[in-house]
C-alpha cells in the first residue's frame, strides 16, 4: 500500500526514531510501513492518522 | 540507511532479549557440562531416579530461555510479531519436513538413524532455521 507516513514525519522534522518513539513501535516498524513493505494494523494506522492529523484515507492509499 | 544493514539490526527489543537470554544459555552450557560429566562418571553407583534428573537438568536453563523468549514475544509491536512468526514457522515447518524425510528413509531401512542425537539436535536445528526465517521475514517486509 502506498503511504506518505515519510512526507509527513519529514514535514514534523521526527526522525524514524522519534516517530516510533512516539507511536510505541520499534523504529524498524516505521521504515517498514514507510517503504511500503509493511502494512500497519488498523489501530496503529488510526493512530499515525491522529498523530499527523489527518485522515486514514490521505495517508494510506491502497491503488484500488 | 542501507537496506541491507537496517534488515539486519536488531530492534530495542531484539537488543533486550539477547540480553536477557545470555545469562540462561550459560547456564544451559554449563549444566549441560556438568550433568554430562557426572551422569558419565556415576552410572553405576548412583540410582537411575537420580542419573535421570541429572540429565534433565538442562531442561530447566533452557525453559529458562523460553521464558524469556515468551517475555520478548509478547513485548513485540506488530512488525516483530510478524517477523518472529515468520521465523516459527519457517523453522518448525523446515525441521519438521527435514525429520518427516529422515523418519520415511530410516521406516523403510535406507538409512540408519541415530534417534538420540536426532531428539537431541530438534531445537537447535529449530533455533537455527528459526532465525533463517526471521532473515526471510525481514527481507519480505523489512
Amino acid at each position: 500500500m502506498k503511504n506518505i507516513v515519510r512526507e509527513r514525519r519529514e514535514l514534523q522534522g521526527w526522525s524514524q526514531g522519534e516517530l516510533a518513539e512516539r507511536l510505541a513501535v520499534s523504529r524498524q516498524t516505521i521504515n517498514a510501513i514507510e517503504t511500503g513493505k509493511y502494512d500497519p494494523s488498523l489501530p496503529l494506522a488510526f493512530k499515525l492518522a491522529r498523530l499527523f492529523t489527518a485522515p486514514i484515507e490521505t495517508l494510506f492509499d491502497d491503488e484500488a | 540507511m542501507n537496506p541491507f544493514i537496517d534488515m539486519i539490526r536488531f530492534t530495542p527489543n531484539e537488543k533486550t532479549y539477547y540480553r536477557r537470554s545470555l545469562a540462561p544459555t550459560v547456564a544451559f552450557l554449563a549444566v549441560m557440562f556438568v550433568a554430562a560429566a557426572l551422569v558419565r562418571q556415576n552410572r553405576a553407583d548412583w540410582p537411575f531416579e537420580i542419573l535421570v534428573l541429572l540429565a534433565l537438568l538442562p531442561v530447566l536453563p533452557m525453559a529458562w530461555v523460553m521464558k524469556v523468549y515468551i517475555d520478548y514475544f509478547q513485548a513485540c509491536d506488530e512488525w516483530e510479531k510478524l517477523i518472529e512468526i515468520y521465523g516459527i514457522c519457517i523453522g518448525v515447518l523446515a525441521v519438521g519436513m527435514v525429520y518427516f524425510a529422515l523418519g520415511l528413509l530410516g521406516l523403510f531401512k535406507l538409512v540408519v538413524l541415530d534417534g538420540t542425537w536426532l531428539a537431541y539436535g530438534m531445537l537447535p536445528a529449530v533455533m537455527l532455521v528459526y532465525t533463517l526465517g526471521k532473515v526471510v521475514g525481514r527481507w519480505r517486509h523489512g
